[in-house]
């Protein structure tokens, strides 16, 4: 990146970390971008980031830069990719290891892509998520996540039976 | 530390920094986890939205919230239509189908219209829990299932040995309708049976099997057959079932379910009846002469069933006989509308059924196609009606060895009809008839819209307008509505264009003087102001124009008028003088409209409006021909 003269960012969290990021790394961050864009002077005060905290936007950030310069995806080709993300599930090997972490990070991971707007994170977080459920049985997901199975037994028989000729196929 | 300074070049990245933040974040963990159910659903539904089907059918047993979300996803994914409005088309998609329609009664989506595109086989796991959906449906939720192709005629070669498990299932998804007070039933037997029945028939006759699998073939009618034939008649249920009773309406029509056979329905529409549902309550029925003798008995169950304000019969190869034999035993105490279309009935058992709804008839459209009718006596009495259409395509008279029908039947009043549909025979008897019943003053009262259908074999106009002439000299003081036969329509598509050519030439010679310079009609239709004339396209070198012109001069107060096919160069050939004379003789006209005569652009419209000038033209439409 030739740009002459970095423009650095500040930016606080919820836990009040604060980071001072290049912009164009910030950038990355739809929300971001559009504040930074409805503030034409130069302001020394950080931007407020209230949903994140310092942990989460540290691993934000690591993911930002690695992907630093490479160009926003357009509303053109958000269509294009909806498409493709219905069929694969593949993650790059750096995007693997990056969100090889716990399941709280993950999660917290996605809901910050989500409010940043961050797109190719936030696919990454959920493509995750789906690798993790793919196939596993209902008992298995419960385990995985920690889910109370909140049905009545009735219920439960009655959804089971719904849905025993659809597990066959 | 309550600033960190981050570095933005990936080399000098702080993984350590990262480490230990990721290390304090995890003990903060244990206080408030952030588990899967904390991501908001907008955020679920993108996860489940890169999972295929079976995936998310595991999904739906995991917890409520990933059951609502499946099912959220499955639905976007298979439906065509998944709107707030509560209403959802669920297609095309077999595995999916039964999932769909629950998880549609589960948000509570109320008006549900599924196409079944499933196998045979399929549909037998399908049907049954179906059914019990069914059972679980809220008394607001309309489900509509599309059935048609189910049972194709692969499937049923396939299908050979299965017969009775097939009927069970339907068995079963029809009388879960029934206890739900289901209102709508459509029934037809597909097409791929009566293909097989009709070959297998032809097999009978001895003539060369064309059919790949015979045996496979003729073991499934033979046992298609016995599995009907063995089953008992249906008692005909005496009472009927109110809306406010409808659990003596389920158990009534469960009593009824151990006796019915079913039909092969691809159309189901289960809507169960509420107070207010029922006006639109209606049952279409289409079978082949091959069925009637399997299907008849539970049919006629239906019929009778109650709360159906509206009987189709489409049936065209029942012989007379049959009809005889069906008409009767056919009570509808809430019968409004009856649609019948058939051939080789005789006019008179419909007289009677249609005599015995008398009370309740408010509209009818008869077909008879090739029916015999009498010379006269076909009208049904008409207390109620508002609008009959009687249509036959040929003119053939009552056969001889039948019951004759009663010369005048009751049918003396049609205050209420507003729209008459007739073919050119028939109306000089009817006029004729109802205008010798010496009691009466009233002579349709309420006409409004008179429709006229020319037979191929009798394009005689003259009588026609003989008989609407005397019908509007009648004298019929006080009750004609303010659009008393106001809307004349003249049906003459199945008529030759020469043929309706020269009759109507004839008619309008016989009736006028002109000089050569003058034309004056010598009858005249006051009360008609909105005409239409439906004929087939006409060859440039008739001079149908002009004819058209002439006969225009018969009705001074024309305001709407609309005609059939006319060629572009006919039009153009005639243009200005053509219209100059129209205004002459009908100074009220408002409208024209060309059927079946596209422009798109206007250009034509544009074109032709440039020549017309009359004084009340508002536009120049053309139309599509209806």
């Amino acid at each position: 990146m030739a740009a002459p003269a970095t423009q650095q960012i500040k930016i606080r969290c919820n836990d009040e970390k604060e980071f001072t990021v290049d912009r164009d790394v910030l950038e990355r961050s739809v929300l971001i971008k559009n504040m930074l864009e409805d503030v034409t002077e130069q302001q020394d005060a950080p931007i407020p980031l209230p949903n994140v905290s310092g942990p989460v936007m540290a691993k934000v950030l690591e993911y930002c830069t690695h992907h630093r310069g490479e160009p926003l995806p357009s509303a053109d080709t958000e269509q294009s990719q909806d498409e493709t993300r219905k069929r694969t599930t593949d993650i790059s090997e750096w995007d693997q290891k990056f969100i090889t972490v716990d399941q709280e990070m993950l999660f917290e991971i996605i809901l910050a892509a989500n409010y940043l707007d961050i797109k190719s994170l936030l696919d990454v977080g959920c493509k995750t998520v789906a690798n993790m459920i793919k196939g596993k049985t209902p008992e298995e997901i419960r385990k995985l996540f920690n889910i109370v199975n909140d049905f009545t037994p009735e219920e439960e028989a009655q959804i089971k039976k719904e849905n025993e000729w659809a597990e066959d196929r | 530390m309550s600033e960190e300074s981050f570095h933005t070049s990936s080399e000098d990245l702080p993984l350590n920094d990262i480490e230990s933040l990721h290390q304090e974040w995890s003990s903060r963990l244990a206080e408030h986890s952030t588990g899967i159910l904390s991501l908001p659903n907008e955020l679920l539904v993108r996860i489940f939205g890169t999972l295929k089907d079976k995936e998310l059918y595991s999904h739906i047993r995991t917890c409520r919230t990933f059951h609502v979300l499946s099912i959220h996803v499955l639905l976007q994914r298979h439906s065509n239509k998944h709107s707030s409005s509560g209403r959802i088309h669920i297609h095309n998609s077999p595995t999916f189908i039964l999932p769909a329609i629950h998880g549609a009664l589960f948000l509570d989506l109320h008006d549900i219209s599924i196409l079944f595109a499933s196998h045979i086989f399929r549909f037998l796991t399908e049907a049954r829990i179906l059914t019990e959906i069914i059972e679980r449906m809220t008394q607001n939720t309309r489900l509509s299932l599309n059935m048609k192709r189910v049972g194709t005629s692969s499937d049923i070669l396939l299908f050979n040995g299965n017969v009775s498990k097939l009927v069970k299932a339907l068995q079963g998804l029809m009388d879960a309708a029934l206890k739900k007070g289901c209102t709508t039933l459509c029934v037809f037997s597909t097409a791929a049976f009566r293909k097989i029945l009709v070959s297998t028939k032809s097999e009978a006759r001895g003539q060369p099997e064309k059919e790949p699998k015979p045996d496979r073939l003729s073991g499934f009618v033979h046992q298609l057959r016995n599995m009907f034939t063995k089953s008992r008649p249906p008692k005909l249920r005496e009472e009927v079932p109110d809306d406010a009773n409808l659990s003596a309406a389920a158990s009534a029509s469960s009593n009824i379910g151990n006796d019915i056979v079913p039909i092969f329905p691809s159309h189901l529409d289960v809507f169960p009846a509420t107070t207010t549902s029922t006006r639109d309550a209606s049952i279409t029925v289409s079978l082949p002469l091959l069925f009637a003798n399997f299907f008849l008995d539970w049919t006629l169950s239906l019929f009778n069933y109650g709360s159906f304000t509206k009987l189709v019969l489409l049936t065209t190869q029942f012989g007379a006989d049959i009809w005889h034999d069906i008409l009767p035993r056919i009570r509808m105490d809430n019968l409004k509308h009856f649609s019948f279309s058939g051939d080789h009935i005789q006019p008179y058992d419909l007289l009677l059924f249609l005599q015995r709804h008398s009370g309740t008839l408010e509209y009818i459209s008869l077909d008879l196609g090739r029916s015999y009718y009498p010379h006269s006596s076909w009208m049904p009495p008409s207390y109620n009606i508002v609008h009959a259409e009687i249509t036959a395509a040929t003119s053939r008279f009552h056969p001889p060895g039948h019951p004759e029908p009663p010369l005048h039947p009751p049918y003396s009043d049609f205050s209420d009809l507003q729209l008459l549909s007739l073919n050119s025979r028939h109306i000089p008897w009817f006029l004729d008839s109802i205008t010798s019943d010496t009691k009466s003053t009233q002579y349709l009262p309420n006409l409004s819209d008179f429709t006229i259908k020319l037979l191929p074999d009798d394009p005689e106009l003259d009588e026609v307008f003989e008989s609407i002439l005397k019908l509007t000299n009648l004298e019929n003081p006080g009750y004609r509505c303010p659009d008393w036969l106001s809307y004349l329509r003249v049906n003459a598509k199945s008529v030759t264009a020469p043929s309706f050519h020269a009759s109507l030439g004839a008619y309008i010679e016989k009736h006028s003087t002109d000089t050569g310079t003058v034309f004056t009609p010598k009858v005249s239709f006051p009360t008609i102001h909105k005409l239409r004339l439906g004929f087939q396209s006409m060859s440039a070198d008739l001079d149908i124009l002009n004819l058209i012109r002439r006969f225009l001069a018969f009705f001074p107060n024309m305001r709407h008028l609309q005609f059939g096919s006319i060629g572009r160069d006919t039009l153009k050939k005639r243009r200005g003088l053509y219209w100059q004379d129209v205004r002459v003789h009908c100074p009220k006209l408002e409208v024209v409209v060309f059927d079946g005569f596209r422009d798109p652009q206007r250009r034509w419209t544009t074109w032709l409006g440039g020549y017309i000038r009359f004084d009340n033209m508002c536009c120049l439409a053309p139309a599509r021909i209806v």
